[in-house]
């Protein structure tokens, strides 16, 4: 899930801020904590960049849908795919933007894309700059690994 | 007070040499500003001494009444006299408006304060935003003390309310944030082993609180008096009445059977059985300061503290002399406050999770 999920939400802050500085991570199965083995359903991901703090939240659920959240001095920015709305805290909620729901053109793209990496034209560079995301969620399961896991073996 | 030291104090308190600082500081407080002052009294109070700390509250009222009232708040939570504190509703509201104009660093210690005198209060909600408040205002201020203390408080709320994986997401929050080799890291280890406990996992509730108790002495520290009670609530919730009641029929000795009895007489409290779970807890004391346990025995001596109704009576004469008895510290003895919800728990029947606020 943290892998498959987070992936893309920790891709997209890096693009925007910069390297995050990883701060914790729990996960959990079924309600319960999850062990290394397992594959978690639901993560938390706390980080920050500089001043800027980052709580990823994600979880399993029956639609696919994703909410970003920007929480700043002045009010609050909300975005998903079909809205971004700004709130200023007294209690006004304005829409900044509206865009269909249909992602069809971009699943396309992204299609085409992949296509094209099998053909052998994709750019060859393109694995390094998944490294930095993948480096931070590897110290994400780090994190469960360290706080689950040890944890059960100490006990036998 | 030179600002070059009190710039050098500030960073080596953050990077927890604490009790050294805070002597130094103490020892040159002549002169000092509101904000040093008020600094100072916050470093006492976060440790627990209210005793040096009241001393300079009445010397910070005249250079800053909002901080010094603000201190006040932290001296009740510390007395547990917070739900006193709060029923004088005008102080309160007087106090928040006049917030609004302070920093955020400010704004953040009033608001873990509130936050944790609601808790104690049993006002959980209330106790969840105002903490959720102090960890926005420490962020604004960039103080990740204030950040760690509103986070565990946090987890110790969410516990309470029921939301175990929250909790645990908060205290890993809390532990990231604290400075290594910080007093607070066996506490956590506690709490995250309540955690564990609460959803079953008792293997890994008992790893945890052993991880604390290690933690505990390798500060310097006698024992974890919260671990050992952790130990003994497992043993409360192991499953079926046979493990427990076996062990605590046999002759066997030691620390095992000894945190057996003592989670046996929370067992029969809980039922009701106050003569039966007097004499378990009166054996378990026996057993562990025989077998050369004296902290759990100091603990199961004051665990009549934790006993329904007719043991409330006395507790802190009871508790006090276990305290002596075994050179446990006060402080670690739970909050009236908070045996007072978890009797009320017992009276009324509800889940065993009530108990857990003896365990705070």
């Amino acid at each position: 899930m943290l892998l498959d999920l987070g992936y893309h939400a920790v891709d997209l802050a890096q693009f925007l801020l910069g390297p995050l500085d990883f701060l914790s991570c729990t996960a959990s199965r079924d309600g319960r904590p999850a062990s290394i083995d397992d594959v978690e359903d639901r993560a938390s991901v706390w980080a920050r960049a500089g001043a800027t703090w980052i709580h990823l939240e994600i979880g399993r659920g029956v639609e696919k849908r994703e909410r970003v959240v920007i929480e700043c001095a002045a009010g609050r920015f909300e975005a998903n795919r079909e809205r971004l709305l700004w709130s200023d805290g007294t209690g006004g909620v304005r829409t900044l933007a509206e865009s269909p729901r249909d992602w069809s053109r971009t699943m396309v793209e992204q299609l085409d894309t992949f296509a094209r990496a099998i053909d052998g034209d994709a750019a060859s560079n393109e694995l390094e700059t998944q490294l930095p995301a993948l480096r931070f969620l590897e110290a994400c399961y780090a994190r469960i690994r360290l706080d689950g896991v040890p944890a059960r073996e100490a006990a036998r | 007070m030179s600002a070059r030291r009190w710039e050098r104090w500030t960073r080596g308190y953050a990077r927890a040499s604490r009790a050294e600082v805070l002597e130094e500081a103490l020892a040159e407080l002549a002169g000092a500003d509101a904000e040093q002052l008020g600094t100072v009294v916050g470093w006492l109070l976060d440790g627990g001494d209210v005793r040096r700390a009241e001393p300079l509250i009445a010397r910070l009222r005249e250079l800053d009444a909002w901080r010094a009232s603000v201190e006040g708040l932290w001296v009740a939570y510390r007395r547990s006299e917070g739900a006193r504190a709060l029923a004088d509703a005008g102080t309160i509201v007087a106090l928040v408006d006049e917030s609004a104009t302070r920093e955020p660093g400010d704004r953040a210690r009033m608001a873990l304060a509130l936050g944790k005198i609601c808790s104690d209060s049993g006002g959980l909600d209330a106790s969840r935003r105002w903490l959720i408040e102090a960890a926005s205002h420490a962020r604004r201020a960039v103080d990740d003390d204030a950040l760690a203390a509103a986070f565990g408080a946090l987890g110790e709320v969410l516990f309470l309310g029921g939301r175990v994986l929250e909790a645990l997401d908060a205290i890993a929050l809390d532990e990231s944030l604290l400075p290594p080799g910080s007093a607070e890291r066996d506490r956590l280890l506690v709490y995250r082993g309540h955690c564990y406990r609460e959803l079953g996992d008792l293997d890994v509730a008992r790893a945890l609180y052993e991880q604390a108790r290690a933690a505990a002495r390798l500060r310097g520290a006698e024992d974890s008096p919260w671990a050992l009670r952790g130990l003994a609530w497992c043993e409360l919730c192991e499953p079926g009445p046979g493990r427990g009641a076996s062990a605590a029929d046999s002759d066997g000795d030691g620390h095992p059977l000894g945190l057996t009895l003592l989670g046996r007489a929370w067992a029969l409290a809980r039922e009701g059985n106050v003569p039966g779970a007097e004499a378990s807890r009166r054996r378990a004391a026996e057993v562990l300061a025989r077998g050369g346990y004296p902290q759990e025995a100091a603990v199961a001596l004051g665990a009549v503290a934790d006993l329904p109704l007719p043991s409330l009576a006395a507790p802190r004469e009871v508790r006090a002399d276990a305290c002596d008895e075994h050179l446990l510290a006060p402080p670690l003895v739970p909050r009236r406050e908070s045996l007072e919800r978890a009797a009320r728990a017992l009276e009324t029947g509800e889940d065993v999770r009530g108990l857990t606020g003896a365990f705070f």
